[in-house]
């Protein structure tokens, strides 16, 4: 039950008529975590078991740890007349060590489950290969992935980390941490929420309210149209690609087929970057849009990141959860350790510390280091293959010289009279800043690292015009569909222009300012859209989201 | 109040401090300049920020920083 299908619309429907037609108004979560547990069991009934262990062991480490923290305030206070400072503060060091000892304990467990569900083929296989044998041999899991198993890890280990860092209070009641780590509008793709931010909403009742009616309804049909008008359309030619053999080519109908060229490796990049933001940020959007109607509020995801100027820039722009995920829960604690700051004074302290490169590198050597490592594992997070690996390493590397080398490229702008805040400036940015985009996701399209390379290599050395027109028409879509295609993105590109100008959110909140004809007029053009224009059919499986996989 | 001030200036000369009340939330310091606002005050007013301590609310402004060193000085 994908969020563009029928039984999908039809469910969320159901649940929001009941929803707000239970009279026991605090009640209410109750029908959301029916909903919630129905959709689970139904899309992913043999696996239940796994997001089952998730949500027990981390309540009830959450709990455990406000125990502790009770018990031992307890206990620190009944000593007050008694004990000397340096027993209250031995107590409470036991108390901090417990706590932690619990919290590795879960996280170990809970990523533990989703390593080995991810990784264990792909370790094995590897292994397999080193020694020599080969990769089919291998003990494998044959399991397909628990629904959105990566998704309900990090909702739930982020909660239980809040917990011990005491800044959230555990949930008592478990059912409510349920409907928290289940909630059926996020458990496909996202976004990961946070606990302060969601769980209040989903538990207070909500009455039904016109202009979240109005603009929920909105937000769905903009991520349907950019999901199976333009997502599911262009999702074609890139299957296409893949199918012909890519670069090194194959048989195409029985003809041999001599392989892609660099114009069209180039094409294939840019249809992916559509696709893929497109489909993601559609998904969202529909996600949203739902919430919006029952009077719950997303966080957003994306802020039209490919108009971001700066790699970081982007990455706080692309998937905002995820990335403020790592950012708090990895990132911070690595660059705060102990061993980043003796690093960080270990350079300060050094001969090359005194000069102005090395005063540099000794405050930003370990961050850029700590945010190395977050890409690392954002690219690992996305599948077991080498070309994820190659897409972290690329947008890692990328981060850290642009920390490292922060102060070269402030003197070269300056230097060329540079003025930063001229439009010319900015849009070449912006240019840079995509290009680079467009480099990480030839890992993604490609078979593997050796593949993306010489995709890269083939971008550069051979561009053909005429190749092209020829290669153009194997992908699979009729001229009429690419023009449709490009229509559909230029109606995407005007309202995140307008949006980004306006410094709004959805394109609800753009015709908002407009009159209630243009609203509707609006609408209407929009599902009219999706129902002439949209992918329907064999051709197509709206279940394909592409993030539903990690 | 002023050292604090003087410490942001040197951070980021480009930026208000006295008047901007959202720097975190909307995005006006980046991760990295937090961590090096962190470790320098850390250094300067003998405190531990903890990676707990790294919510908007509390580097926002200059006076909620402000507001988190002296409750941070007062637990020591």
């Amino acid at each position: 039950m994908a969020l563009t299908s029928v039984p999908f619309m039809i469910f969320a429907l159901i649940t929001g008529i009941i929803y707000f037609a239970l009279p026991k108004k605090q009640y209410r979560w109750v029908v959301l975590l029916i909903a919630s547990g129905f959709f689970y069991v139904y899309n992913s009934f043999r696996y239940s078991a796994f997001i089952l262990i998730t949500m027990i062991t981390v309540y009830l480490a959450a709990r455990r740890m406000a125990d502790i923290s009770a018990e031992t305030k307890a206990e620190v206070r009944s000593h007050k007349e008694d004990w000397s400072k340096e027993q209250r503060k031995a107590c409470k060091d036991a108390s901090a060590k417990r706590r932690r000892r619990l919290l590795a304990a879960t996280l170990l467990l809970n990523f533990g489950i989703l390593f080995m569900l991810k990784y264990f083929n792909f370790l094995s296989g590897s292994i397999a290969s080193l020694l020599g044998g080969s990769p089919d041999d291998a003990p494998q899991i044959h399991l397909l992935l628990p629904l959105g198993i990566s998704f309900y890890t990090f909702i739930a280990t982020g909660y239980l980390i809040d917990v011990y860092r005491d800044t959230v209070e555990p949930e008592k009641n478990f059912f409510r941490f349920a409907l928290f780590v289940s909630f059926f509008p996020q458990i496909i793709q996202g976004p990961i929420s946070q606990f302060g931010k969601l769980q209040h909403q989903l538990i207070e009742p909500h009455d039904p309210e016109w202009d979240n009616f109005k603009k929920g309804i909105m937000n769905i049909s903009w991520g349907v149209f950019k999901k199976i008008v333009i997502a599911d359309r262009v999702w074609i030619a890139i299957k296409a690609y893949n199918s012909n053999g890519g670069i090194h080519g194959g048989f195409i109908e029985g003809e041999e087929f001599a392989g892609y060229g660099g114009t069209a490796v180039l094409f294939i990049v840019l249809l992916y970057a559509l696709q893929l933001y497109a489909d993601f940020s559609g998904g969202i959007d529909i996600s949203r849009g739902i919430c919006q109607v029952l009077g719950i509020q997303l966080e957003a995801n994306f802020r039209q990141p490919y108009f971001s100027r700066s790699i970081s820039e982007y990455w706080r722009r692309w998937h905002i959860t995820l990335g403020a995920w790592m950012k708090n829960y990895v990132f911070y604690p690595i660059a705060m350790s102990d061993l980043s700051k003796r690093i960080s004074s270990g350079i300060a302290k050094s001969d090359f510390g005194a000069t102005p490169a090395g005063k540099h590198l000794s405050k930003v050597f370990t961050t850029a280091m700590a945010s190395f490592i977050v890409f690392m594992l954002i690219g690992i997070w996305h599948g077991a293959n080498s070309r994820y690996i190659g897409f972290g390493l690329w947008n890692g590397i990328i981060i850290m010289l642009s920390a490292m080398l922060g102060p070269v490229y402030d003197s070269t702008r300056t230097a060329l009279h540079i003025n930063e805040n001229a439009a010319w400036w900015k849009l070449f940015q912006m240019l840079r800043t995509f290009i680079i985009v467009l480099v990480g996701y030839v890992f993604d399209i490609a078979e593997n690292f050796t593949n993306a390379l010489q995709m890269l290599k083939l971008t550069l050395t051979d561009q053909s015009l005429s190749a092209f027109r020829d290669q153009v028409s194997t992908l699979g879509l009729t001229k009429q569909e690419y023009a449709a295609v490009a229509f559909c993105t230029l109606v995407l590109l005007y309202f995140s222009i307008r949006l980004e100008k306006l410094s709004l959110d959805t394109p609800a909140d753009l015709l908002e300012r407009r009159p209630g004809l243009v609203q509707w007029a609006a609408l209407f053009l929009l599902l009219l859209c999706i129902l002439i224009v949209g992918v329907y059919g064999p051709m197509s499986d709206p279940a394909d989201f592409i993030y539903m996989q990690f | 109040m002023e050292e604090l001030m003087g410490i942001l200036k040197d951070l980021r000369p480009d930026v208000d401090f006295e008047n901007e009340k959202a720097l975190v939330t909307d995005g006006i310091l980046d991760s990295f300049d937090i961590i090096s606002l962190v470790s320098t005050l850390n250094d300067e007013f003998d405190i531990t920020i903890r990676p707990a301590n790294l919510v908007p609310e509390n580097f926002d402004s200059a006076e909620a920083m402000y507001a988190l060193i002296e409750k941070l000085q007062d637990e020591e």
